[in-house]
């Protein structure tokens, strides 16, 4: 009796075997990567919402998470934060899609300018193409164009100097602009601007399309970076909304990231130090008896978070990691840098000072 | 001039309360009296939401008029007064011309409002508070303006002379500027809790905006009794009649 091509399969090849017998917080879908990540190696995130959570991980496992801008020490870790200080490796805000991807490295590059390039509204300058990157937006025309030209130096700093970019793929649904071509994050008139539908229209990226983007960026990133590794991975956060009014917003989810998904495996299968890292897997497997969601059916809990981390310590660098505390990040770092010694022996210092004066006003 | 003023704050009020020892006593003299919350008797200022016993008691024996605020006003000198082990700068956002050092790094202005706001949030509490304890009007004093001469700060460094040495006083035009966003967070919070906002007095900045010489105390950030001269000036035509 002759043998079959299953026969010799190894146990992640069947589901009895890498998912039904298996404890759900040990399921594995990573199998080998195909290369590994070294401790110095220097790893850039960029992405949608679910890539905030990349960073961190990176940092828990002792990742070398590169920051190519940086929080000042003066603004506490929650005011950071909420400027959008190390959320991702550079303040890009949420990256979506392939074409956003793609559009800011040409932008950092000046081989893409915009035509809606600033929305101005009271006094308050935002950035079409990160429109929540801090509170209020910018509160001058002036810091809005110094902060635009570092953070393109950044990124280039960054993109030349990156071992392994990671980029989490979220939406293929997008809002661009009818004149160039430029695609916006949000549509406008969500978070700063005005939707106008002369202006603007709506897109749904192909497979074709997505493939045809990741691939661009890929061959220009390695044509300033030649060795840089690349993973893709897949948000498994669903739409908040479609914009197709004929399509059920869950159905829309599934299309959107079966294209990515399909998308991501062309470009890893068909581009050397390019892999696929199966985060969506984790999450939407349900063989966490869904645990891996909020109550929202959206959010992804900590627990999910940290099966993702566990995998891809595993995968990329053979780190076993025990599962992470969920506790918050701590407020500020401990106390010892000079930036922090400098702080307190000013505050120390002007307490003393003013009360000098005060009980010896002179 | 109203007969009684209560003054309740920090060590700016010393320049106030130097010059008013000063002036000549008379009828055209207002009764001035001061609560220094410097003063240990008043830590904390705040007790169940509101100002401590301490506070209240004082605000009762004066039977003030009028009340004064001159809480807070150096919180801008702690971040900004010397230089930052990592510089930075940032673009004022109701002066945007004024020049930027882009030698260093250059911080959003929300970023710095929102840890100025943050170090000043205890003192818009104890200005809340005050609000709340007196009626009719309460009128708060803006912080002097920078002194613009680094020799005068490295002269009269006081208890900041190992810290000048080691970091040196930062440019004069970032202490302007965190001083107008500092007064630019005062000035809102006047507006929400109805206390009128008593700006610098005529004569008291210099074309830049800072703090003239005649106005400077021998030390790192405060006006002093000439310069608190003008605050009394001032305040005194605000509520309608000359101060002498």
């Amino acid at each position: 009796m002759s043998g079959n091509p299953y026969q010799n399969l190894p146990d992640h090849a069947f589901w009895r075997r890498a998912v039904a017998q298996v404890a759900p917080g040990a399921v594995d879908p990573a199998v080998q990567a195909p290369f590994m990540i070294a401790p110095g190696d220097a790893v850039f995130t960029a992405g949608s919402c679910f890539a905030q959570h990349i960073g961190p991980m990176l940092r828990a496992i002792q990742f070398n998470f590169l920051v190519a801008e940086a929080a000042h020490p003066l603004a506490s870790a929650a005011l950071a934060h909420s400027f959008n200080y190390d959320v991702f490796s550079a303040r890009t805000g949420n990256i979506y899609t392939a074409r956003q991807l793609l559009q800011l490295f040409r932008r950092a590059y000046g081989n893409f300018s915009p035509a809606e390039d600033v929305w101005e509204t009271d006094g308050q300058f935002i950035d079409p193409f990160r429109p929540q990157i801090q509170p209020g937006g910018f509160l001058s025309r002036r810091e809005f164009e110094i902060d635009r030209a570092r953070h393109f130096a950044a990124l280039r700093r960054a993109f030349e100097t990156l071992d392994v970019l990671v980029f989490t793929l979220g939406l293929t649904e997008a809002w661009r602009s009818r004149a160039d071509g430029a695609v916006f994050p949000l549509c406008p008139g969500v978070a700063g601007g005005t939707f106008d539908a002369a202006r603007h229209e709506f897109h749904n990226f192909t497979v074709a399309e997505v493939v045809e983007d990741l691939s661009c960026f890929i061959d220009e990133l390695r044509g300033v970076n030649h060795g840089c590794r690349v993973i893709l991975t897949v948000s498994p956060v669903p739409l908040v909304a479609t914009a197709r009014a004929d399509t059920h917003v869950l159905a829309a989810t599934i299309y959107s990231k079966s294209v990515l998904r399909v998308a991501a495996e062309m470009v890893a299968q068909g581009r050397p130090g390019v892999a696929y890292f199966p985060s969506y897997e984790i999450i939407t497997g349900r063989f966490d008896g869904g645990s891996y969601f909020a109550g929202d059916r959206r959010s992804v809990t900590g627990v999910g978070v940290a099966h993702v981390m566990r995998v891809f310590a595993r995968c990329y660098a053979n780190i076993v990691v025990a599962p992470p505390p969920e506790a918050p990040p701590p407020e500020a770092p401990p106390p010892g840098t000079r930036s922090e010694v400098y702080m307190h022996q000013m505050e120390d210092l002007m307490r003393v000072h003013c009360d000098e004066v005060a009980l010896d006003p002179g | 001039m109203p007969g009684r003023i209560f003054v309740m704050g920090h060590s700016h009020a010393c320049a106030l309360e130097a010059a008013h020892k000063r002036r000549v006593p008379g009828a055209q003299v207002p009764e001035m009296r001061f609560a220094l919350l410097n003063d240990p008797q008043f830590e904390p200022p705040m007790a169940e939401g509101g100002l401590c016993p301490a506070l209240l008691g004082e605000l009762r024996a004066a039977a003030a008029e009028v009340h004064v605020s001159v809480l807070g006003g150096n919180d801008h000198s702690i971040i900004g007064m010397l230089n930052h082990p990592q510089r930075f700068d940032f673009v004022l956002p109701e002066a945007p011309e004024l020049p930027v050092d882009e030698t260093c790094e250059i911080l959003p202005a929300g970023l710095l409002r929102g840890e100025l706001a943050r170090r000043v949030a205890p003192h818009l509490a104890v200005l809340a508070a005050y609000r709340a304890a007196v009626p009719g009007r309460l009128v708060h004093i803006e912080s002097p303006p920078p002194v613009p001469s680094a020799a005068h700060i490295q002269t009269y460094p006081g208890i900041f002379k190992d810290m000048i040495a080691a970091y040196g006083v930062s440019p004069a035009l970032l202490r302007y500027k965190l001083w107008r966003l500092h007064s630019a967070l005062y000035r809102e919070a006047c507006a929400r809790l109805g206390v009128a906002f008593l700006g610098v007095p005529a004569g008291m900045q210099d074309a830049q905006g800072m703090m003239v010489e005649a106005g400077w105390n021998p030390d790192p950030t405060h006006g002093n009794p000439v310069y608190g001269a003008h605050v009394l000036e001032k305040l005194a035509a605000s509520l309608g009649e000359p101060a002498r």
